[in-house]
């Protein structure tokens, strides 16, 4: 994953607020809200969870540790197993390097101490949101890209395999057993399934491919 | 190793420490060779009073036997060598062989030779069971050291009386025949005499009896000493002066002061006591007159009432150390208690410090953010200067809630000076109610309070019976927090029947899932949680707190819901 660049522009997105104190909740807001981001305000992490399937992207959330029933640092270890929720970012009272360490480790972009101030509020928020955009891009190219594979034949697939290993369309025309002008066929229909126009493309999807599979077995 | 000596004879309780153990390992292992040395003029006392002993026996004259009714000479040999060990034997020797030739004209013959060797053997082994198993010369006598003396005074005194006996019978003044009843005779007589006598000349030649005697001493000893003896002397003119119409059947009557003595002063008491009832009745039958067959009677009643006594005094003594033990046992508990209240003291206080630094960043933090977004709209222009006050109001509202806190942590750490005043329970309720007023509606709980009309007013402290009924009520939202179906806190007040002075409780129920079973038995102990962030006070320091204000705080096991019940202390 690249880099986040801290002078890109700001990222529109929303940011959600899950903290029981109202008065924290609602100046977050209000801050969050003059800088141009959308909010949405959670009392608690059940709460949050009730609501997270439909809520809009893309999104941060930004969650205080401490909350009466399931805490932050439980909602953020529960939304770390699911690949498609968004990025969280952590609030904190008393400052627990140990805390912040593990919640970095389990995938947390950020963990903000209070009182918080507002440039690092600011460049948390911008940058889970740019994660999270990102993740998106990705997420959505990937389905893309699966779901075009996912109508191939199995010798379409052959075939696939066969070009962007590098070899001659001849030869691969003697092992299926069909003359070279079928395979031209072939490979004009595989092409139009894949909607690729050149055989570039090909072998660029093909990379992607191995990404997606490899990113797979093994999840962030 | 004279360096080491002379250190440790520089500190004499060490030698005392390390001598005691390899003491106590011999007197284990092996028979006792030496006592302590005695004062060369206590053994002569001793001797002499051993040997004069039985110049007593003309005074009460026997048709048949020259019998006193009790005769010391066991007692004094047997003390003497329990004290001193075997090096005092001769002295023994020599003092059995000059009570029986001195008294009565006995002319020494070869004979009471080993008459005598065997008597002082007797005393010897007595001795060394008596100092081996029991311990008479402590400060404390048990009743294990009674049964002991018995236990070693019935084979003693038997042994003693039939060599006593063998040795007249052999002399040419005594039938054969009336041996076994002379062997009997003479044993009542030692029997008593070392029921009577040891266990006070035990006492004394320790120096256990003035030990005692000096701790315990004021002028009610005085008082009741005096009282004793006008007793006893009341009570002998009444049985002896009776005498010519019962029979000396109310002899009885002597127990009354024994018991009271022994149940009061203990062995110390009876072991004193003893010998002066004896002798009471000694004199008075000497006084009297009277035939072998009544001073039987009275040497059995004398043996009865000296063992019933010496127990009586054990168990007396044995009650005692138990009070005191548990007296003790009640201060270090007490002492215990008072360290454990400090201790959660301490330990809430760094608890307490940890939810102020929360409770304080919180308002701090709103605080911080609203300045920030006053200086976004503040750059802004005039079209948004509305919403910039309404900011700033937000920071001046924060700031307040942030003073709040400090002065509640205030209040609360004023915990050593309580201000108790009169409070009606509706407003004690009413302001915990208000205190959670936020945590009610945000987790939707319904609070349902049942206040019985004309309550006393209760008297507590307001600010720390307001925290505990505000840890009680925390705790029932948090049970709540996320429970499917009703939500309630159900909170009653009643008098509590049957008190007095008139105890008010406040019951505060939820309709949550209640406590699991293994947490109940210990909720109000330290540390003890179902929350995985334990904040507020526990109900370790509620309970505490409840009960410096006379009041209680428990767990009603018998209700389905959860339910903690808090009394409160009135005037009424």
């Amino acid at each position: 994953m690249p880099e986040c660049d801290p002078s890109a522009p700001d990222p529109a997105g929303q940011v959600f607020l899950v903290e029981d104190d109202a008065a924290v909740r609602a100046s977050l807001a209000l801050l969050l809200q003059l800088h141009g981001y959308k909010t949405r305000e959670f009392a608690s992490a059940e709460d949050f969870l009730v609501a997270s399937p439909r809520l809009e992207r893309p999104a941060c959330v930004l969650v205080d540790v401490r909350l009466p029933g399931m805490s932050g640092i439980a909602l953020q270890a529960r939304m770390a197993h699911d690949r498609r929720s968004p990025p969280v970012l952590l609030m904190t009272a008393q400052g627990s390097e140990a805390l912040a360490r593990s919640a970095l480790l389990q995938g947390a972009v950020d963990f903000l101490e209070k009182p918080i101030d507002e440039n690092d509020l600011l460049n948390a928020v911008a940058a889970g949101l740019r994660r999270d955009i990102e993740h998106i891009t990705r997420d959505r190219e990937r389905d893309a890209v699966e779901a075009r594979v996912g109508t191939l034949t199995p010798q379409e697939i052959a075939l696939f395999e066969g070009i962007t290993n590098g070899r001659q369309a001849r030869e691969i025309a003697e092992e299926f057993g069909v003359a070279i002008d079928v395979l031209e066929q072939q490979k004009v229909r595989l092409m139009k399934k894949l909607e690729i126009g050149r055989i570039a493309d090909l072998f660029r999807l093909r990379f992607r491919l191995a990404e997606i599979l490899a990113s797979r077995t093994r999840p962030h | 190793m004279s360096a080491q000596n002379h250190e440790i004879s520089r500190l004499p309780g060490l030698v005392r420490m390390t001598a005691a153990p390899r003491e106590a390992g011999s007197r284990a292992l092996e028979l006792p060779r030496t006592g302590s040395i005695v004062p060369v003029w206590v053994v002569i006392l001793f001797v002499a009073a051993y040997a004069l002993a039985d110049s007593t026996t003309g005074l009460f004259p026997n048709p048949r036997f020259g019998i006193q009714p009790l005769s010391p000479h066991a007692a004094l040999a047997m003390t003497l060598m329990t004290l001193g060990g075997a090096r005092y034997a001769p002295a023994v020797l020599a003092a059995v062989l000059l009570g029986w030739i001195f008294p009565r004209d006995t002319s020494f013959s070869l004979a009471l030779v080993p008459a005598a060797f065997a008597i002082t053997a007797v005393y010897w082994a007595a001795a060394i069971a008596l100092r081996r198993w029991a311990r008479w010369g402590g400060a404390q006598v048990r009743p294990w050291d009674v049964n002991i003396l018995l236990a070693v005074s019935v084979p003693a005194a038997l042994s003693c009386a039939f060599i006593d006996a063998l040795r007249q019978v052999v002399g040419p003044a005594v039938a054969a025949s009336s041996l076994p009843l002379l062997a009997f005779r003479i044993f009542v007589a030692d029997l008593l005499g070392l029921v009577v006598l040891a266990p006070l000349l035990l006492q004394l030649t320790s120096g256990s009896w003035v030990r005692q005697m000096r701790r315990s001493w004021n002028l009610k000893v005085l008082r009741d000493a005096l009282l004793f003896l006008l007793a006893v002397g009341g009570l002998l003119e009444l049985v002896f002066g009776l005498r010519p119409l019962d029979e000396f059947r109310m002899s009885y009557l002597l127990f009354l002061p024994m018991i009271i003595v022994a149940m009061r002063y203990g062995v110390l008491g009876v072991s004193t006591v003893m010998p002066v009832i004896q002798l009471g009745l000694l004199a008075a039958l000497m006084l009297v007159g009277t035939r072998a067959g009544t001073a039987f009677e009275f040497q059995l009643l004398m043996l009865t009432l000296a063992v019933t006594a010496l127990y009586l005094g054990a168990l007396s003594d044995e009650r005692q150390r138990a009070a005191h033990r548990i007296a003790e046992h009640e201060r270090a508990l007490r002492e215990r208690g008072l360290a454990l209240a400090e201790a959660q003291r301490l330990a809430s206080t760094a608890e307490l410090a940890a939810a102020l630094a929360h409770d304080l960043s919180q308002p701090l933090s709103a605080i911080g953010t609203y300045a920030s977004a006053s200086q976004v709209l503040a750059a802004r222009g005039v079209a948004d200067h509305p919403k910039l006050l309404e900011t700033l109001e937000q920071i001046t509202k924060e700031s307040a809630r942030a003073g709040q806190y400090l002065r509640r942590m205030r209040d609360f750490f004023r915990t050593g000076t309580m201000r108790e005043e009169h409070v009606v329970v509706a407003d004690l309720i009413e302001a915990t109610r208000g205190h959670l007023q936020d945590r009610l509606s945000r987790g939707g709980i319904h609070w349902r309070a049942t206040i019985d009309d004309a309550l006393p007013p209760v008297r507590v402290d307001t600010v720390q019976m307001g925290a505990v009924l505000g840890n009680l009520a925390t705790n029932a939202c948090d049970a709540l927090w996320g429970v499917r179906g009703p939500r309630e806190i159900h909170v009653r007040a009643y008098m509590v029947p049957g008190t007095n002075p008139t105890m008010v409780r406040v019951q505060i129920e939820d309709s949550g899932p209640g406590i699991p079973p293994e947490l109940r038995e210990r909720l109000f102990l330290p540390l003890a949680t179902t929350k995985p962030n334990g904040m507020g006070l526990g109900l370790a320091l509620s309970r505490s707190i409840a009960e410096r204000q006379g009041g209680h705080l428990w767990y009603d096991d018998s209700r389905e819901h959860t339910t903690f019940c808090l009394d409160l202390r009135t005037d009424a």
